[in-house]
Order: C-alpha cells, then structure tokens, then sequence
C-alpha cells in the first residue's frame, strides 16, 4: 500500500503529541499495527519530534505537549537523552558531507567556471594557441637542426608512473563521484580511516612481569580504546571508573558499568587520552549502596 | 492457562499471521515491535511487559475458542484496552512485571545517569558502522535548525533519493545507534536479550 508520506506526517504529530481525538486515536493506530509502511514514517516522525524538542524548535503549545504526553514514560526521556547526546557529538566530528555540500563534482565545477567567463577565456585561449604555435614551429625548426648532427639513437617508449586516464575514464570517474553512496573520496584531502581501537587489559596490582607499567599505545586515527579491568571477583552489581592523573585531576569517569565474569570492559574515546601516566581507579556498588575501592591500574598512555 | 495450551494458541496465532510458519514468526515479531511502540507511544511505562499481558490475552480468547479473522485488528483492540486500564491504574500490572524485569528497568535508567559512559559508548557505535553510513547520519544532523530543511533537501538531491527515502534511512540508522549505545551502556541487558 503507498502511503501519503506528507498526510501520514501531519496525524502522526498529532498523534505523538496527544492532540488526537479518542476516536481518531484509536482509528490511526489500528491503521499503524497493520501497516509497516506507515508505521515506519511514525518512527521517522518520533525522531524529527525528538530532534525539534532538542534542538528548542518545537512552538510553545507543542513544546508542552510533548513534554505532557511523549514525556512521561522513561523509555521516551531516554531517547530524548540519547538525542542530545547525539548531537552533541556529531557537532564536534567533521563534516563528511555538509562540507561537501557546497561544492559541485570537478566536472562540473570546471564547466561552470568557464562558462561563467566566456569572453575572457575566449580571447586568452586565441592568445594561447598563438604563443604555443609559434613555440612549436621554433622547437621543430632546432630539433631537426640538431638531429642533423648526432648518430640516430633507437626510440625507448617514455616510461611512465600510471597511463593517462581516457576522456571516458575520467567522465567515469566523475560519474563515480556522484553516485548516491557518500563517498569519502568525494573531498579531496581524504579523510583518514579510523584506526582499529587497541585494547589494553589492566590487572590489579598494576605492574606487569619485570616492574613494566602497562602501555597503551593509542593510534592517533583511533577513536578511542578499550580497557579490560580483571577484577579478582565480580560480585559487585555496579562498577565506578575514574582515570586520573598523578595529580588527581579526572580525565574521564563511568557509573553503573557491569563486570562480565571478572573483567569490566569500558571504552575510553581518544578525546580523553593523552600522553602520560594514569591510574584506573575502579570502586564497586555494595548491597548497602555504598561505593568501596576495588582495586587501582596504573597505565602509560602512548599516543601515536 | 496451562502451557500446552499457551502452545497451541501460539500455534494458532502463527497460523493467523501466515501460513508460512517462518514468515508468520517473523510477522509476528513485527507486531510485537509495533504494541510496543503503541504503549510507548500512549505514554505507558514497562511496554514491553504490557505487549506480553496484550498476547497473553489474545492467546487466552483463542484458547477459549475465539474466531480471530483479522488478528492485527483484533491484538490492537486489545492492546488499547491494555492502554486505558494501564493509565488508569499503573500499579495494576505491576504483579505482571516480575523482580527480572524490574532490574532491566533500574538498568535502564542508568542510560541516564553518565554522560561519560554514554558519549564513550556512542563514538564507539559510531566507529563501528559503515564509513558511508556513519558519513551519511553525521551529516544530515549536523547542522542548525534554520537552515535544517534545505541542507536535508541538498543533501538528498546529492544521494539521488527522494528527501522521505533519506529520512527513512537516517532513522534506521539513528535506531540502530541508540540499540548499540544502549546495549554497550548496559552489556547486561544485550547479553539477556
């Protein structure tokens, strides 16, 4: 069944934000259980709803009804939550493609500059011709003088790197350039690929075999790294992570983590990181609620 | 009701959904995701145990010999008395929520707690899609809301797609984010689920 993407958009803010009617309500969403098409552009609605209210765009009385109806369950408030974070995070990553937004496919751009200045380039592609037809005639005219004068030498292809890309190589690859999957290759300073993220596993007691303090070496294209923290046992419910400095200063901190077996695995963005000495203190949740020091791992960070 | 009989409505209810026993799972699941997503929407705290009190209820009435014709219609019938005895009276389903569930709630709720834990989690997510993909949501969510509609627009028209048909992919994308985020904030649950 096609759906009215635009009708479907309007009743569904309607139905998010409590402003149906009981019986337009119960109508909608039978409509909605049976129909994957329409339920999905709800979805799709929910997050615009979503992203409005975080982004303060919402009008007033919207604005309270969301917060009167979308509001009040827990679930709900987390993909709100979920949502600043969100976009709190996308604003400080580059901008693969809003950058490149602005900019039209090489081919394009080259037609655009020309003809935009026809005459000038007009006349100083005539001039140009003109200057290199007069080198030309002058080059042969020396070279045939001086051929005269040395022994014949058998003709070596030029070798070169990579052959010349055909005019159809190279409408291909502009054709490649716009094809609907983002490419990174689209921006000419490409991007470097995310390195994979180490791993480094943390023991209590902090110093490995021959007094060595555990070294992560962090790749300066990873985004972060994975700390595994061996626990002697698990038996807390929940686990606090402060890394600090060897001056106390917190660098980065996590509640409510869960140990899997004996390990509690975190992982740290590369954001937090940078060279030096740190320590991994690591506190567990009692039965009481109280916070007990589990164990410290100290640690060299390396960044590459 | 015993668990035989939870079995052949079960069965039932498959038969309902299609006539293919995998299809019908698959379709089943898919009407499950949807009263979850209709308590959600209502506002109804614990969903997903009040689609579990929804089928049960559809599995008794087949049980009770019930003719179900149209079993969408007749789930979200249910469902919606589901809804308006749950606002009613919350409490009312709280024995349906057993000590399990609870926890996967309070574990929930420290989604909220740690703005650290969730950031970490979501680069991490974020990293581990497609590089197009990752590429693509960043940038329909990163701009401003002045100018939101029109780069949205631009941004489609670059991709070759109709501006519904990338809003569509931007929120499966955004979807499957949050579920990772989630899970790696609270590795407890994805391991249950």
């Amino acid at each position: 069944m096609t759906i009215d993407e635009t009708k479907i958009d309007s009743m569904a803010r309607r139905f998010l934000l409590g402003e149906m009617s009981a019986n337009e309500r119960t109508s909608f969403e039978a409509k909605f259980v049976a129909n994957r098409e329409m339920f999905e552009q709800i979805a799709v609605v929910e997050d615009e709803l979503i992203e409005d209210y975080v982004r303060g765009g919402l009008s007033s009385d919207e604005h309270a009804n969301f917060e009167k109806h979308y509001l009040v369950s827990e679930r709900n408030r987390e993909r709100v939550a979920f949502a600043r974070a969100m976009l709190n995070k996308f604003a400080e990553l580059d901008k693969p493609l809003a950058a490149a937004d602005d900019r039209l496919p090489l081919f394009a751009s080259i037609t655009a500059f020309f003809s935009a200045n026809r005459l000038a380039f007009g006349s100083a592609f005539a001039v140009l011709l003109l200057v290199a037809g007069i080198l030309f005639v002058n080059l042969r005219k020396e070279s045939v003088e001086i051929g005269r004068d040395v022994e014949p030498q058998p003709t070596i292809p030029p070798q070169t790197s990579a052959p010349s890309p055909s005019p159809t190589q190279q409408i291909d690859k502009i054709d490649n350039n716009n094809k609907p999957t983002p490419s990174p290759s689209n921006s000419a300073p490409e991007k470097q690929q995310r390195s994979a993220s180490p791993v480094l596993a943390l023991f209590a007691g902090s110093l490995r075999d021959g007094g060595n303090m555990a070294e992560l070496r962090l790749p300066e294209t990873a985004a972060g790294a994975s700390l595994q923290l061996n626990l002697e046992n698990g038996d807390h419910k929940t686990y606090r992570l402060q890394i600090v400095d060897p001056d106390g200063r917190t660098l980065f901190s996590a509640n409510g983590l869960r140990a899997r077996g004996k390990r509690v695995d975190i992982f740290v963005p590369s954001s937090r990181f940078k060279n030096g000495e740190f320590i991994a203190k690591l506190s567990g949740l009692s039965d009481q609620k109280q916070l007990e020091s589990i164990a410290d791992y100290p640690f060299r960070v390396i960044k590459k | 009701m015993n668990d035989t009989h939870s079995h052949n409505s079960f069965d039932t209810l498959l038969g309902l959904l299609d006539s293919d026993r995998e299809r019908a799972g698959a379709k089943y699941e898919e009407l499950r995701l949807r009263l979850i997503k209709l308590f959600e929407w209502r506002g109804c705290t614990y969903a997903d145990e009040l689609t579990d009190v929804c089928f049960d209820r559809v599995f008794k009435k087949i049980g009770d010999g019930e003719q179900i014709q149209n079993i969408h219609a007749y789930a979200v019938t249910i469902a919606q008395f589901v809804v308006k005895e749950h606002l009613r009276d919350p409490s009312r389903f709280a024995d349906d929520i057993d000590g399990a569930s609870a926890r996967e709630i309070a574990a929930e709720s420290n989604f909220n707690d740690d703005s650290d834990e969730r950031m970490s989690c979501l680069e991490r997510c974020l990293a581990e899609f497609r590089r197009d993909d990752r590429d693509l949501i960043v940038s329909y969510y990163d701009t401003d809301e002045k100018t939101m509609i029109a780069a949205r627009k631009r941004l489609a028209d670059k991709l070759a797609v109709s501006l519904n048909t990338l809003r569509i992919k931007v929120c499966r994308l955004k979807s499957k984010l949050e579920k990772c985020t989630k899970d790696c904030c609270s590795p407890a649950n994805a391991s249950a689920a």
